[in-house]
């Protein structure tokens, strides 16, 4: 059992022989079904995220999210690398199934009132599941020590004091390591979203 | 979540630079963690319709490790000291002794001192397989992080050996130094199936092996 890697369902590895996100569509696309499971575990934790902000309903999401790698697998031969990179390609796969989704839903049968909204509009919408989507992905691209440290940094609920406890290193040291993950997350979105 | 203090992290950083990472940082905080996957989507939906008895995808490999010598042997111990302390404890005191009795050994994701035994209480081919999980020396994790048990089978992806979860049989927190926890593998065991331990810790989207057979 030693050849076993440490990480689990609907999760990315980081080694560094990593296919990037476009050849795994071009293999998928090809009929290689390990593509099309390495594909689902780098994406299915984004899609599903967009899915729920979309469509605010965890079932439907569900739905939306194997709509999406169904597509994914029936459509990835139209995939072309020199027009995009993959994970833009299957954010509009994405957004395509999810927004089939939501038109399916049933309208409710009154007016409703005019009168205007908080919520975000549609283009707002459109450019903070991006934003969020971008982000996940680029996160998961660190190397484990970094992805994990940002992780409890900032998703987890744990101050930094009880980073440091739980990763057993020193304050000064969580401090130093987070902010290196930054610079290295700023060198991953650069250009994208910043 | 509003992550850590921005403020304290940039202490001594240049201008250009602060106004980087303090752009990384708001996107961080902005995005928020991406959902748990609920059970109905571990699997990619194409391969699920062609493989009837996983539940699980499979555990992605990596190129054999090196372990130090030195780590290597005193896991070794660790796991034989721990083995033969809990036959010790166990056997002979209930008058019925577990039918199989299975060590397992620490990953390099965890303290080299941790260590577990599952007892099985049936076996042969049966379902519903309750067992009595004892564990020693993994760390205890944050408020909302929990460990957990898994059935695996051995199978192979893309030429490689891997091992894929098959069912869990339950969560548990180390408490204390020594917990023994009642659990249930909801599976035929049919042949010799492995064992794994997953460390999950929320916020956290890998879940490591920390103990395996």
């Amino acid at each position: 059992m030693a050849a076993i890697a440490y990480e689990v369902s609907g999760l990315v590895m980081n080694a560094p022989e990593q296919d990037t996100d476009g050849d795994l569509i071009v293999r998928t696309g090809e009929g290689d079904r390990d593509a099309f499971e390495q594909l689902y575990k780098r994406f299915a934790r984004p899609v599903f995220g967009l899915a729920l902000r979309r469509l605010g309903d965890r079932f439907r999401a569900e739905d939306a999210v194997q709509e999406t790698f169904t597509s994914v697998w029936r459509s990835a031969r139209t995939y072309r690398p020199e027009r995009g990179a993959g994970g833009t390609w299957l954010y509009a796969v994405a957004r395509n199934a999810i927004a089939d989704r939501a038109r399916a839903r049933q309208e409710p049968a009154a007016e409703p009132p005019d009168l205007p909204s908080a919520e975000a509009g549609p283009s707002e919408q459109t450019e903070d599941s991006w934003v969020s989507w971008r982000v996940h992905r680029a996160v998961s691209e660190l190397p484990e020590q970094e992805r994990v440290l940002l992780e409890l940094a900032y998703w987890s609920g744990l101050s930094q004091s009880e980073v440091a406890e739980y990763l057993g290193i020193p304050l000064g040291t969580v401090k130093t390591r987070t902010r290196a993950a930054l610079a290295r997350l700023a060198d991953v979105l650069e250009g994208e979203l910043l | 979540m509003s992550g850590p203090s921005y403020d304290e992290l940039m202490e001594g950083a240049s201008p250009d630079e602060e106004a980087r990472l303090r752009r990384v940082h708001e996107l961080l905080v902005a995005a928020g963690p991406p959902p748990e996957l609920p059970p109905s989507l571990e699997e990619a939906p194409v391969i699920r319709r062609e493989r009837e008895r996983v539940r699980r995808p499979a555990l992605t490999t990596l190129p054999r490790r090196r372990l130090g010598a030195v780590l290597v042997a005193a896991a070794g111990i660790a796991a034989a000291a721990f083995f033969v302390g809990y036959l010790a404890g166990n056997v002979g005191s209930s008058g019925a002794p577990p039918v199989t009795n299975i060590a397992m050994r620490p990953t390099a994701a965890a303290p080299q001192t941790a260590a577990a035994i599952i007892a099985l209480e049936k076996t042969g081919g049966e379902t519903n397989v309750p067992m009595t999980l004892t564990v020693s020396g993994l760390k205890k994790l944050p408020k909302g992080g929990y460990y957990e048990l898994w059935l695996t089978r051995e199978g192979t992806s893309g030429g490689k050996t891997t091992q894929k979860l098959i069912v869990s049989c339950g969560t548990f927190l180390q408490s204390s130094d020594r917990v023994e926890v009642k659990m249930n593998a909801p599976y035929t065991l049919d042949s010799q199936p492995g064992w794994v331990i997953t460390r999950h810790v929320r916020g956290v989207t890998s879940q490591p092996i920390v103990l395996t057979t």
